[in-house]
């Protein structure tokens, strides 16, 4: 095995690594961010947007994000619509990442005890305040973990992104590999790269646990209260 | 929209997909089979071996498998280990790659469904004077087997959409098929709808299997 192959190659690494970076990113702020919305029409909204929630993520958790990929990549400029490669397979990571996110974040809307909702009533908040102020607060803490687990699938799943014309890590990895016919040292790199960036995230991931804990934020409560 | 939808098109492609559907349904099942053989072996072992190296190995094996992205370990099985000397062919590799993935997430639902069995059951089937194996074929897996049964299919479901990433190690599984036909007939709409019809026939049918699993289980549960 050569290692010094890797100094020769980096920059063209890096800049694969900063791509991966970069999908995981938008992809894992917009998936959340977007699915929220749509749980809480599921959760709160009239019939029709339920069922059409309901159909939505029924249909992005039974196909393979690599299919979605490939719609995007080939079936959008089909239908007229014209979108650079990266910015398809965003939006085919995306959607795809929003079917189970979706069912992530209703799991948290229907784990808020029923007499909250009841007690919001009775003291006459409207319907914004009460998801504000009372259920999102004790909905998103249960929530974190699942969405997070689905985060860390999410950085896998940029590795298909590859496939259609993204120049990611995976696919710079694919093409010095052909490059140098050295597909051991490449795919090791390739599996370290991913195992630090998993780290990263599972670290994120017990961040963000204890600041959505109740003892983080009485604590918080505590120091504003003295200062 | 300078596209025309060609319709008729999905009807006279369709028969050409039948061989692909067939080989993700079989890639499906031998990586299933597989892996849930390694997953039952792994955690009966680490459940009745307590503290050891091994164990330490199995929770190695588990963060290694779920870390990696598939495509790394499907590449892997098909580049790097013929350099040792391990020839396989494209369904071969997909099949191993697949089931090292998967057996990482089953050993971990198995893991919890052992740590949900109560000691009590343990010790009151040693004082009934069971062997070990029959401990287990009796008391122990009935109980696992319950828990674990419907988060293994949810895990079964993903498992088949993973098979899909095959077609990228040469495998003309669904995707495979219909990357070869975009080529050739230049209809990527019509048979991207083709994929996603035949996906969804296939997860949906063990989202039901799912379904009745927890309906029935949780029947017997309560």
């Amino acid at each position: 095995m050569i290692w010094s192959i890797f100094i020769e190659h980096l920059p063209v690494l890096a800049r694969g690594i900063l791509v991966t970076i970069l999908l995981m990113a938008v992809v894992g702020t917009c998936g959340p961010l977007l699915a929220l919305p749509l749980a809480l029409g599921r959760e709160y909204g009239p019939r029709w947007v339920r069922v059409s929630v309901n159909i939505f993520s029924w249909l992005m958790r039974s196909v393979p994000t690599l299919v979605l990929l490939f719609f995007a990549y080939f079936g959008l400029p089909a239908l007229g619509i014209f979108l650079p490669p990266l910015l398809s397979a965003m939006l085919a990571l995306i959607v795809s990442a929003m079917g189970y996110n979706v069912e992530f974040l209703a799991a948290g809307l229907r784990a808020v005890h029923p007499a909250q909702i009841e007690s919001c009533r009775a003291l006459g908040m409207t319907r914004p305040q009460m998801i504000r102020r009372v259920i999102l607060p004790q909905a998103l803490p249960v929530s974190l973990p699942p969405l997070f687990s689905n985060l860390t699938l999410n950085l896998k799943g940029t590795s298909l992104a590859g496939l259609v014309a993204v120049p990611e890590f995976m696919a710079t990895t694919a093409g010095l590999i052909s490059e140098t016919y050295r597909p051991i040292e490449f795919l090791l790199l390739a599996a370290a790269v991913y195992l630090v960036l998993n780290s990263v995230l599972i670290w994120l991931q017990s961040v963000a646990e204890r600041r959505f804990s109740p003892e983080w934020r009485a604590s918080r409560r505590g120091r504003l209260a003295a200062a | 929209m300078g596209y025309d939808f060609d319709w008729a098109l999905i009807v006279q492609i369709f028969p050409r997909f039948l061989p692909a559907i067939w080989l993700t349904v079989k890639v499906f099942l031998l990586a299933q089979l597989l892996s849930l053989a390694i997953a039952l072996l792994f955690s009966v072992l680490s459940n009745s071996l307590g503290p050891s190296p091994l164990r330490r190995f199995f929770s190695f094996y588990s963060w290694l498998f779920r870390g990696l992205p598939e495509l790394v370990v499907l590449m892997f099985c098909f580049l790097a280990l013929p350099e040792f000397g391990l020839r396989l062919s494209p369904v071969q590799s997909a099949v191993i790659g697949l089931a090292l993935v998967a057996s990482a997430y089953e050993y971990e639902v198995l893991r919890g469904a052992f740590k949900a069995v109560p000691p009590l059951q343990y010790e009151a089937a040693r004082a009934f004077g069971f062997t070990k194996p029959a401990m287990y074929r009796r008391v122990i897996m009935p109980q696992v087997l319950r828990t674990a049964i419907p988060p293994l299919l949810t895990f079964s479901c993903t498992s088949l959409k993973r098979t899909s990433v095959a077609s990228a190690v040469a495998v003309v599984e669904i995707m495979g098929m219909s990357k070869r036909l975009i080529d050739v007939l230049q209809k990527p709409f019509e048979l991207m709808l083709i994929a996603m019809f035949c996906y969804v026939v296939l997860s949906s049918s063990i989202m039901l299997v799912e379904y009745a699993a927890r309906r029935r289980f949780a029947a017997a549960g309560g």
